[in-house]
């Protein structure tokens, strides 16, 4: 009989000492690296917008605060956000359930194929897609427009994509409609077909089985859409920023934008402003993830029969009419980029030579595009590699440490997802300015960090939710094994949970690719990133060239939904 | 050589270990036997080191692996135990042999022992030629096997089992069953089970420790436990039988049941008349046709019998309506409504009703 050799008595460790180990330490310092990475920029937040704009003057003053209520532009820009927020979310969430319906829950021709359409439009870039709309609707030269006014002999054109209205379209043309849409359909899917099946035996008719029982099911799915749709609606800030300039249509993003770049510079403000964005999109934050905890998950039992539902004669022209919105979402507005960038003059058909490949020659040609590329790869590479790492570190500690403080880790990491992008831009660059560590000021690091921590509440999510699936036997077995805790969490944690680390890398690489927002107020001519560039160009009125550029950040987000689903992530509601 | 010292272990409240204390000796099947909850689990994984106990101590081979008065905790790696889980914890990332060959690697051995080490115990637990399998592709049994090869490689000096059978279908936990005795009689292998199941721990233990609510009830032999409990809670659990209601005669030594007296197999020193429970295993109640010798005075009426493949399980009523089972060899089956003597061919075991006390 073979018996290893008893183990020496000096290897067994104190009770005590456990606490001032390396781990102990380490876990120290996440707690309080975290904690300071997510709740700085928020008392920043607070902090200056109790600052005074005078140098020199009182530390502490309530100007920012009142000019908040004396303003009437201020007035105006909360009064816009909110509207069209509303608007857009009230619209689309109807139109998304529909949506998800008939791709879950019906025969609908090519649902495999729509389903992935919407998945493509939901990784485009936002800013791509407006400037697509806006060659087709733009008042003075947009296509539509034109072919309108000469079919019909009006003196006007009818549609303004510059407008109230044109923003609302705007947003729901980029990812209100898809996200949704990629969040619910999944919900559909796992259903459990018995319950509306017993409704249709019961003798409903099928439109009624949908709303008594379909939808309450799904109530917890449906609540935590709609919650989602909001808080990303008011974080929005690019569509705003393009269509809104023209008639002055200013929303609290765009105006805190405004009231950091252009005088009379009015920091304390515009943080004042942030504070209750802030505020509203925490206790939304608060919502959702109650309304989570409390879904009694009934649409996933474990012996679902998920049947298809048939359209019978409705299925063709359905399937029709989906096909086209998912259409309107993705090639149509990315075609007509297409198209423009490879115009001499967007619209002008009637020149001598209409197509050139001018744009192309002379933007790639610019030494600029080049350094915006490897720009763009950096900061992209670098906040996915961040991101994916500290998701894992802090999900691995929320889901199996035993210390204490592990609940504030969890809470910390809903904090980025509550502060909008432009905010989290300004906080930023207060920390750095008032930190008084200058080589990070217009640093590419700090735009890694902002951009990066953005990702990190979906990150954590992600990697917690596959950790949780990951049985604790199997790390044990590791330890049994004579593996460190260290050499477990390399050869058995990181290889199980690689496909939500590599989803999640993914997703912050896509999120920094086509970011404006995060970045507006942080980034320098140096490491100005692609994205960056197309909203100069736009600025500039030079819409061939940000159109190439547009085309050029479509591509790599399309590349990244292709990578994210043939991982098979899905964006169910119960990660978020 | 595994000392298990006074170990108290709560969770939240809850004491799960309550003051334990066994020996295990070197080279035998020593089986934690009890229902779910009864701390069993609790103890096998302080065993191992995954949790720590409260207070107590655990001594292995007179090394200290656990004192918590000297604040000693050996940490798991450090153990060399062999661990095979409930849910075989086999790691789906890797292949049979890299999850066989994972405890060699962290003790640095060189490759081509490991190979060798590797295949020698693949061949020895029946999956030879299975070492390039994704680990997906196995069955229950063979990752149960997996799992088994997996603590055995390292040599290790204790084994604990950890329900190892009960995600198994009958015929195949008689097999392993099998193999785990050759194995451990091959290898020489001292080993720890937990298990709920009786016949798990009748086919393989040489001793037996029930436990309840985090203490031993008995330890013992198969039969030991099974003919001579020690509790009230050790004959319930263990074995099948049937509990009759009766009253304390003679000086302690019988019981009235029934209209008879009946001997009991060992006197209660109690008052004469207390309320009793008698404890009647099938297998040693025997039905005699009415008005035979040998008869106790026991009277009963036959109400049905059960096909239970290789005998009859023979339902009678008492005189006095209580409820008895008996097993009937299949060319004995007494037909319904016929009235019967019952014999206890060994005396039945009571125990005080009001109290519970053991007997």
């Amino acid at each position: 009989m073979s018996i290893t050799k008893p183990v020496a008595l000096r290897q067994t460790s104190s009770r005590q000492a456990r606490y001032l180990t390396l781990e102990g330490v380490l876990y120290g310092v996440l707690l309080v690296g975290f904690l300071g990475l997510t709740l700085l920029p928020l008392l920043a937040v607070i902090q200056g917008s109790f600052e005074s704009q005078i140098e020199g003057a009182q530390a502490f003053t309530l100007q920012g605060w009142q000019a908040l209520f004396n303003e009437p532009r201020i007035l105006t820009a909360l009064g816009n956000t909110l509207g069209l927020t509303l608007t857009s979310q009230l619209i689309a969430l109807p139109v998304s359930i529909g949506l998800a319906w008939l791709l879950g829950r019906t025969d609908l021709p090519g649902r495999g194929w729509l389903e992935f359409a919407f998945w493509v439009s939901f990784f485009l870039p936002a800013l791509a897609v407006v400037q697509g709309w806006t060659l087709v609707l733009d008042p003075n030269n947009g296509l539509l427009n034109r072919w309108l006014m000469q079919t019909f002999g009006l003196s006007q054109a009818p549609l303004d994509i510059y407008s109230w209205g044109g923003i609302v379209f705007a947003h729901l043309a980029t990812t209100t409609v898809s996200a949704k849409v990629m969040m619910l359909t999944p919900a559909f899917k796992s259903m459990d077909a018995r319950y509306e099946e017993a409704a249709l035996v019961a003798g409903d008719s099928r439109f009624k089985a949908l709303c008594m029982v379909t939808l309450p099911l799904l109530k917890p799915a449906l609540i935590v859409t709609a919650i989602m749709g909001v808080i990303r609606g008011l974080e929005s800030f690019e569509i705003e920023l393009v269509l809104g300039a023209p008639k002055r249509i200013d929303v609290y993003s765009t105006l805190i934008y405004d009231l950091t770049r252009y005088d009379p510079i009015n920091f304390a403000s515009a943080f004042a402003l942030g504070i209750l964005i802030v505020a509203i999109m925490g206790l939304l934050a608060i919502a959702s993830r109650r309304s989570t905890r409390q879904g009694h998950h009934v649409t996933v039992s474990g012996q679902a029969k998920t049947a298809v539902m048939s359209l019978g004669k409705w299925r063709w022209p359905l399937g029709i009419l989906v096909g086209l919105f998912a259409l309107l979402l993705t090639v149509v507005p990315l075609a007509f980029l297409v198209t423009s960038s490879l115009m001499r003059r967007f619209g002008f058909f009637n020149l001598d030579k209409v197509w050139t490949l001018k744009h192309w020659y002379s933007v790639v040609g610019d030494p600029i595009f080049m350094d915006s590329v490897i720009n763009t790869l950096t900061i992209a590479s670098g906040s996915a590699a961040f991101a994916a790492t500290l998701s894992l570190v802090v999900a691995y500690t929320i889901v199996r440490s035993r210390r204490a403080g592990r609940a504030l880790l969890e809470f910390a990491a809903w904090i980025p997802f509550s502060i909008p992008g432009v905010l989290a831009s300004l906080a930023m660059l207060w920390l750095i300015l008032h930190s008084g560590i200058d080589w990070l000021y217009g640093s590419t690091l700090s735009l890694v960090l902002t951009v990066g921590l953005a990702s990190v509440t979906l990150g954590v999510q992600l990697i917690r939710s596959q950790l949780l699936q990951v049985n604790r036997e199997l790390e044990e077995a590791a330890w049994i094994s004579g593996a460190s805790a260290w050499k477990t969490v390399l050869s058995i944690v990181i290889p199980l949970c690689a496909r939500s680390i590599v989803v999640v890398a993914v997703m912050a690489f896509v999120t920094a690719a086509r970011d404006i927002s995060h970045l507006a107020l942080l980034v320098s001519s140096e490491n100005r990133p692609l994205s960056m560039l197309q909203l100069e160009y736009i600025a500039e009125g030079r819409n061939e060239a940000s159109a190439v550029i547009g085309v050029i950040i479509a591509l790599i987000a399309i590349c990244a939904a292709l990578i994210a689903r043939r991982l098979g992530y899905r964006p169910e509601t119960r990660q978020v | 050589m595994l000392e298990i010292r006074h170990i108290v272990k709560s969770f939240e409240g809850n004491r799960v270990l309550d003051d334990l204390s066994l020996d295990i000796r070197q080279g035998e099947i020593f089986t934690l036997l009890g229902a779910s909850g009864c701390g069993k689990t609790t103890l096998l994984r302080i065993l191992a080191g995954l949790e720590t106990p409260d207070e107590g101590r655990l001594y292995f081979h007179g090394q200290p692996w656990v004192d918590t008065s000297a604040d000693t905790f050996l940490p798991p790696q450090k153990r060399g135990v062999g661990l095979v889980f409930q849910s075989y914890a086999v790691w789906p990332h890797l292949n049979v042999f890299d999850n066989v060959a994972y405890p060699l690697r962290n003790q640095k051995v060189p490759r081509a022992q490991i190979r060798e080490k590797v295949l020698g115990i693949l061949e020895s637990v029946g999956l030879g030629g299975y070492e390039q399998r994704a680990t997906h592709q196995l069955s229950g049994g063979q990752q149960q096997r997996v799992a088994m090869a997996r603590a055995l490689v390292g040599d290790p000096a204790l084994l604990l089992l950890d329900e190892p059978f009960s995600n198994l279908d009958i015929g195949l936990r008689k097999q392993l069953r099998h193999e785990l005795k050759d194995l451990q009689k091959r290898l020489g292998l001292t080993v720890v089970l937990v298990t709920h199941d009786q016949d798990d721990a009748f086919a393989l233990s040489d001793r037996i420790a029930v436990l309840r609510a985090g203490r031993v009830e008995q330890i013992g032999s198969a039969e030991d436990i099974h003919d001579q409990p020690a509790t009230s809670f050790v004959q319930q659990f263990v074995g099948r039988g049937t509990r009759l209601e009766g009253r304390l005669a003679g000086s302690g030594d019988r019981a009235w049941l029934s209209s008879a007296v009946v001997k009991l197999a060992e006197p209660l020193q109690h008052a004469v008349d207390s309320p009793l429970t008698l404890w009647v295993r099938p297998d040693t109640v025997a039905l005699q046709p009415d008005g035979s010798q040998a008869g106790t005075g026991v009277r009963a009426q036959v109400s049905h019998s059960i096909f239970a493949g290789d005998r009859y399980e023979t339902y009678v009523q008492l005189e006095d309506g209580q409820q008895l089972m008996a097993y009937q060899p299949r060319n004995h089956c007494s037909a319904p409504g016929t009235w019967v003597d019952v014999i206890f061919s060994s005396n039945p075991h009571a125990s005080l009703l009001a109290t519970q006390v053991s007997s």
